[in-house]
């Protein structure tokens, strides 16, 4: 733990706004995905309809020239207008009510190649505005994964000229030379008073050697840079690298700070090449927002060998209690536990202890003797991996329980091994980059989480050299880690029917309060499907994607391998509605008000991650007028 | 084995074999919507192939069972019905299509029927 700064406030005022619009990727810069909006309730959520979708035509499921798409926008409800960007990185306006499409930018020079990642991705935009009036007083961005940001007018669509040049920003440019892979801004900004806060995404598990992780300020008019932060020292440099911030990050305008979630560093599954400690690696960073400094800094995974990047926005909420309200933040994490801590001091809320973990036997390895792990909220997803699933394992001869017996698996962090370890969780999470919706009223937490194992294999590189480097965090494969001594092979813990060999469920939708830590409910969520066939409704669903809470007992959420959205009873789980839609809803839905009534909009977009299927649906339900 | 029914018997089994054969192609048709129709859940997957493929074959064989005279293959079209219509109605319901439940329950209905008559 390193604190800079001392704590200064131990208790803030509730700052939660009265929001009935979406203006950002979490609805807005605190990650609470809470809606003030009351007009649809647990009472009447099952009458509602579809109020109009449409159908971007930025998809590609990869079969012909265009690499396949991931679409993961949440749509912004700001100046009275719908915007949302496409994989293809272009924006859509459109009128909140009918779906009617005001206009679209499309940039002139677009990259569709998969130059960092293997699949086009997009989260969607940033909406700006500042003071004054006229051209580019409102601004929404959008970046590429040639590390572009363009910035264009909220109004007409125009490149707004004062921005980088001509309505461009290079991010590339503070890039190392060097460097294998774009800083990709696949991630929407985060806006920081007038600053947009840029991290960047890059090329996973491939080399040792990476730019080091940085998050970038700019100003949102002319695209300046204006701070730097740096999760790795400079004479890493050559050495390792990452320990980026892909996802989104969160900001406390009041205290003037900005949360930053930091991934692990490179090489992802051996730390062998880089056996100094990094602190800021796989942590929750908070750093002065005007000027870059950091204030206070949690590392969550003491030398990382798993991918265990920090992998959402923390949830910024002023936790209710007798004597006044306690300002916190909420982490996620891919091993399924979130971290509550006190924003301003990063001070653990609830006892965080260093529990002793496997050691590894790779004799070049410098694996931690033991790691932080938070007493309370209890994990959903438990600290076992809960043994051989007895009907995958009878449907495929005992092949699951053979393979069960070749692995290595102490408990949760048993590093990865020659002979394959099981690792549960595994880098899928956990928790993913959603993360969790808060209702600021009652301080009580919604995040779905799924339980995914997986085997993590290192191979000797002279081993590794006569093997073909290829695969996907989706289907597993070969990975190399050029500048280590070691390939990687990545395997999803599944029969040869594809049936998981581990227990459902597969993924679950908890409520925890936060005042004190317990866990509410805990329900599956969603549906695994294979072939068409649809799984019990008990073996819940894989999920990516985040919710929503609104202030009259509602959670929204896609998210699971079924494709359906559903609205959740927040007082129990129970889901009150579901419609089907034409792809996973990997995405986090807005919330918001217009003209008198409540719309619920879901990007429909699909990440072959938890299924192979894509779409380009942008889909709006509200309650009968 | 010569045909020996009177022709007023085998126009019943007919008929309620061609009934039979309606709820087969209606279930049919869902089967080929939800396949080809996106946003269905189960479009373009092998599980609604399947289901393709079963409401085809079921049609099919209840076309065919009510032509047939009486003997071993009739008996043996008449088995495969009952076994196909099962196996589709299984496949139905994992892929959660209610209608085509429906549609498979009511061929299975005038199969029952069917036997009834051909006694």
């Amino acid at each position: 733990m390193i604190r800079i700064l001392p704590a200064l406030i131990l208790l803030a005022p509730a700052a939660h706004a009265q929001q009935t619009e979406w203006t950002g990727f979490h609805g807005d810069g605190m990650a609470q995905k809470y809606s003030a909006s009351t007009q649809i309730t647990p009472e009447n959520v099952s009458d509602l309809e579809m109020a109009w979708e449409i159908h971007t035509g930025d998809v590609s499921d990869g079969s012909g020239d265009i690499p396949g798409t991931v679409w993961s926008a949440t749509p912004i409800l700001a100046n009275d207008m719908l915007y949302v960007g496409t994989p293809f990185y272009r924006i859509l306006a459109v009128h909140p009510d009918t779906g009617e499409i005001a206009w679209t930018y499309e940039p002139d020079d677009t990259t569709l190649e998969p130059l960092s990642q293997p699949e086009l991705k997009n989260r969607g935009v940033t909406y700006w505005e500042g003071d004054g009036e006229g051209p580019c007083a409102r601004r929404v961005y959008i970046g590429t994964m040639d590390a572009e940001l363009h910035a264009v007018d909220a109004d007409t669509g125009a490149l707004c000229a004062d921005f980088g040049e001509g309505g461009i920003l290079d991010v590339n440019q503070w890039n190392k030379p060097d460097a294998n892979f774009p800083l990709s801004q696949l991630q929407p900004p985060t806006v920081f008073r007038d600053k947009l806060l840029l991290g960047w995404a890059g090329k996973d598990w491939h080399d040792a050697e990476n730019p080091l992780g940085s998050v970038f300020a700019i100003d949102a008019r002319t695209g300046e840079l204006d701070w730097t932060f740096h999760a790795i020292p400079e004479d890493y440099d050559g050495v390792t690298g990452t320990a980026n911030v892909w996802t989104a990050m969160s900001v406390d305008e009041e205290n003037g700070l900005a949360y930053l979630p930091v991934s692990s560093p490179s090489a992802d599954f051996y730390g062998g090449t880089r056996t100094d400690p990094i602190p800021l690696a796989t942590s929750v960073t908070a750093v002065n927002g005007d000027t870059g400094e950091v204030v206070w800094s949690r590392q969550l995974v003491d030398h990382d060998i798993w991918d265990y990047d920090t992998v959402a926005a923390p949830t910024l909420v002023d936790i209710p209690g007798d004597g006044g309200t306690t300002p916190a933040l909420v982490q996620p994490t891919k091993m399924g536990y979130a971290f509550v801590l006190n924003r301003l001091t990063g001070e653990p809320i609830f006892p965080i202890e260093d529990t002793p973990v496997p050691a590894s036997d790779i004799p070049t390895e410098a694996s931690a003797a033991t790691q932080p792990i938070p007493t309370l909220p209890k994990s959903p997803i438990g600290d076992d991996w809960g043994g051989v699933f007895g009907l995958a394992d009878i449907a495929s001869f005992g092949y699951c329980s053979r393979k069960f017996e070749e692995l290595r698996y102490e408990g949760r962090y048993t590093p990865p091994s020659l002979e394959g370890s099981l690792a549960y969780p595994a880098t899928a999470g956990g928790f993913q980059w959603g993360g969790g919706a808060v209702d600021p009223e009652n301080g009580i937490l919604y995040i779905n989480s799924s339980r995914v194992a997986q085997i993590y294999q290192l191979i000797e590189r002279a081993e590794y050299d006569t093997m073909t480097t290829g695969g996907s965090e989706a289907e597993g494969g070969l990975f190399p880690m050029t500048g280590t001594p070691y390939g990687f092979s990545l395997t999803n813990f599944l029969n040869p029917i594809g049936m998981p060999c581990w227990k459902p469920p597969y993924g679950l939708m908890s409520a925890i309060d936060l005042k004190s830590g317990e866990t509410l409910w805990e329900r599956p969520f969603g549906q695994t499907q294979q072939w068409g066939f649809y799984m019990p409704e008990s073996w819940g669903s894989p999920t990516i994607g985040g919710p929503v809470v609104t202030a009259s007992g509602l959670i929204f959420i896609g998210a699971s391998m079924d494709a359906r959205v559903r609205a959740l009873d927040a007082a129990t789980g129970d889901v009150l509605w579901k419609a089907q839609v034409d792809a996973p809803a990997v995405s986090i839905p807005a919330v918001y008000d217009f003209k008198g009534q409540q719309y619920v909009v879901f990007a429909v977009g699909g990440n072959s991650i938890i299924k192979p299927q894509v779409a380009d649906q942008l889909i709006a339900f509200t309650l009968p007028q | 084995m010569p045909d020996t029914l009177p022709p007023a018997h085998r126009a019943r089994e007919e008929l309620v074999a061609n009934l039979m054969a309606v709820p087969a192609v209606i279930g049919l048709a869902l089967a080929v919507t939800a396949f080809v129709r996106r946003g269905s859940g189960i479009d373009g997957t092998a599980g609604a192939g399947l289901a393709i493929l079963g409401m085809a074959a079921l049609a099919a064989a209840a076309l065919l069972v009510g032509r047939l005279s009486p003997g071993r293959f009739r008996t043996f079209v008449t088995v495969m019905i009952l076994i196909g219509g099962l196996l589709t109605l299984i496949c139905a319901w994992f892929l959660m299509q209610g209608w085509l439940m429906l549609a498979v329950a009511l061929t299975l209905a005038l199969w029952l029927i069917f036997i009834l008559v051909a006694r």
